[in-house]
């Protein structure tokens, strides 16, 4: 590597030469008096104060025949008067940022030990298909994980695996904080025993009241509650008080519009607005609640009231499983930019859904070391001077200021959709977009 | 003549693949497809290199006025605009084109496309 040093005759220091020597460039001097053309690959250090306007630049690069993006200037008239210890370390660190250092790509390419840990233990659905797979499973009671290089190691047994799935826990809670008169007056009954005691008691003129919940609970539940349009006889009154119809799926909107037909009430309010008590004879319940729509408070006294259930997925505790440097930040996969297994940890999958599915992206983990993420919008905090263009311009509105420190914009990606837009105004290049890249990729651009 | 088209997922990819259909004569000419999410995206650099391989290259999106990202369609344009001005002034002989189409809006594409 050839260094050209463009300054004054007088004779240099030795830090100067010395470090260049050490770094292996071969170097010349070059005065404003004699110039001569260089090797275009050189590069040109301008031992100078001053800073150089970019016409200067472009003429001394034309006058040297050399790339004008390799002319630096270097302020050695202010840092020649320093000890030189530290003239030494800013040369150094001058002459490094010069050439950016070399990253061997392949060397990350790093596959990860073909073995599984399931946490906590598996069923035997997941269990089987890992086997069908032929990647082996581990799965203890308890145990500590901790990171090295890609591979997770499992201690105290040590064994590396390569990836770990989490099988979140089911859990159910009342809707709504249910009296305990209420429970007395035994008129409150789960929804999958509803259509046997409806069956057992006479249906005339009754009035069944449903609590519905939101986030809304499984579309089972749901299948359920529409079915019930087909079950009450005439004279009889169903009342499903939602905080959201679920109605997103194949056929279910033709079930809400038949249900409705049949005479089920749907009204939607928020439960924190519906009051219970047990009526004076204690037969039956009643509901007070205010509809979204006028200001007065409706009665009515159900003979049965059917709460269902709040369901939501635990995670296994995971921060008390991973022990590492590394920042354990689980992202729930609602976001619609992620894998519906991966979370933002590498190697760390949660087994919703889909088991198939799961091993098909697990076994991809393991053989290629990283997979495919959906468009992930990154922001380099480094290079965003937070001018808020990508804010102005994001059709959807995804762009936030991130919280804590406010030195960089963050991107909400359950709101992206992904159209890149803010990528190609960012005037400083700071957003980067996968999806564009990735598929110009593939092509071999 | 090679032609390179980015098309929208949205729009302008369905639009080519239902025009394919109507006329599957088309895909000899086409030596590039890219899909992308929204042509408001693609910036200069990229429809540059695209460029290097194909002589003319159409940018099929939305129709400005229905654009699913409000603006995309009218970014891809004016950038359209910038690198068609300096390909004139460099006096390179290929061509950039934005073309708005729908699959029930063909009839800009199909002039651009066929012969």
């Amino acid at each position: 590597m050839q260094v050209a040093l463009f300054g004054s005759d007088r004779s240099l220091p030795l830090w100067v030469t010395e470090e260049l020597e050490r770094m292996a460039f071969s170097f010349e001097v070059v005065t404003p008096e004699k110039t001569k053309a260089l090797l275009p690959s050189s590069f040109v250090v301008v031992l100078g104060s001053a800073l150089l306007t970019e016409d200067e630049v472009a003429e001394l690069a034309l006058r040297l025949g050399v790339n004008p993006l390799r002319v630096a200037v270097f302020p050695y008239e202010e840092v020649r008067d320093l000890p030189e210890e530290k003239c030494r370390t800013l040369w150094q660190g001058f002459l490094r940022s010069l050439v950016p250092p070399k990253i061997d790509v392949a060397a990350f390419r790093v596959t990860p030990t073909r073995r599984v840990l399931l946490y906590p233990e598996g069923d035997e659905r997941l269990c089987e298909a890992f086997a069908r797979a032929r990647i082996p499973v581990v799965s203890f009671p308890s145990f500590v994980l901790s990171r090295k290089g890609v591979d997770f190691h499992v201690m105290p047994h040590d064994i590396p695996v390569g990836a770990c799935v989490l099988i979140p826990s089911l859990q159910e809670e009342p809707p709504v904080v249910l009296p305990r008169e209420v429970l007395d007056t035994g008129r409150v009954v789960a929804l999958e025993r509803l259509p046997q005691v409806l069956g057992l008691s006479s249906l005339r003129k009754m009035c069944v009241v449903l609590l519905v919940p939101s986030p809304h609970p499984y579309p089972e539940d749901w299948e359920r509650i529409f079915a019930l349009a087909s079950l009450p006889p005439q004279g009889a009154q169903v009342l499903v008080l939602a905080e959201e119809v679920f109605v997103a799926r194949e056929g279910f909107e033709e079930a809400f519009r038949r249900a409705r037909e049949a005479g089920v009430l749907f009204e939607k309010l928020p439960l924190s607005r519906v009051s219970l008590s047990p009526s004076l004879d204690m037969r039956r319940v009643v509901v007070t609640y205010t509809p979204e729509k006028d200001p007065f408070p409706v009665r009515c006294e159900a003979h049965w009231l059917v709460p269902v259930s709040r369901k939501t997925c635990v995670l296994p505790p995971f921060d008390k499983v991973l022990l590492s440097d590394r920042e354990v930040v689980l992202e729930l996969p609602e976001n619609p930019n992620l894998l519906p297994f991966a979370t933002n940890i590498p190697g760390v999958f949660v087994a919703w859904g889909d088991v198939e599915d799961l091993v098909v992206t697990v076994s991809r983990y393991l053989e290629e070391g990283s997979i495919q993420e959906e468009g992930r919008v990154r922001v380099d905090a480094e290079r965003c001077a937070l001018c808020l263009t990508c804010l102005r311009s994001c059709p959807t509105g995804a762009i936030e200021l991130s919280g804590d420190l406010k030195r960089c914009i963050a991107v909400n990606e359950a709101l992206c959709a992904r159209c890149g837009i803010c990528a190609g105004l960012c005037p400083a290049k700071a957003i980067t977009f996968e999806v564009v890249h990735r598929v110009l990729g593939n092509h071999r651009l | 003549m090679s032609l390179g088209i980015i098309g929208c997922e949205r729009s302008g990819f369905p639009a080519l693949c239902a025009l394919g259909k109507e006329e599957p004569e088309i895909w000899d000419r086409i030596v590039e497809v890219f899909p992308v999410p929204c042509l408001g995206g693609v910036d200069e650099e990229t429809i540059l290199r695209i460029l290097l391989r194909c002589d003319t290259l159409l940018l099929v999106g939305c129709p400005p006025a229905s654009c699913r990202n409000a603006w995309g369609s009218t970014l891809a344009e004016k950038r359209v605009a910038r690198v068609s001005q300096l390909l004139e002034e460099a006096e390179i002989p290929k061509r950039v084109f934005c073309v708005f189409a729908n699959p029930n809006r063909l009839g800009e594409l199909k002039a651009r496309v066929v012969v």
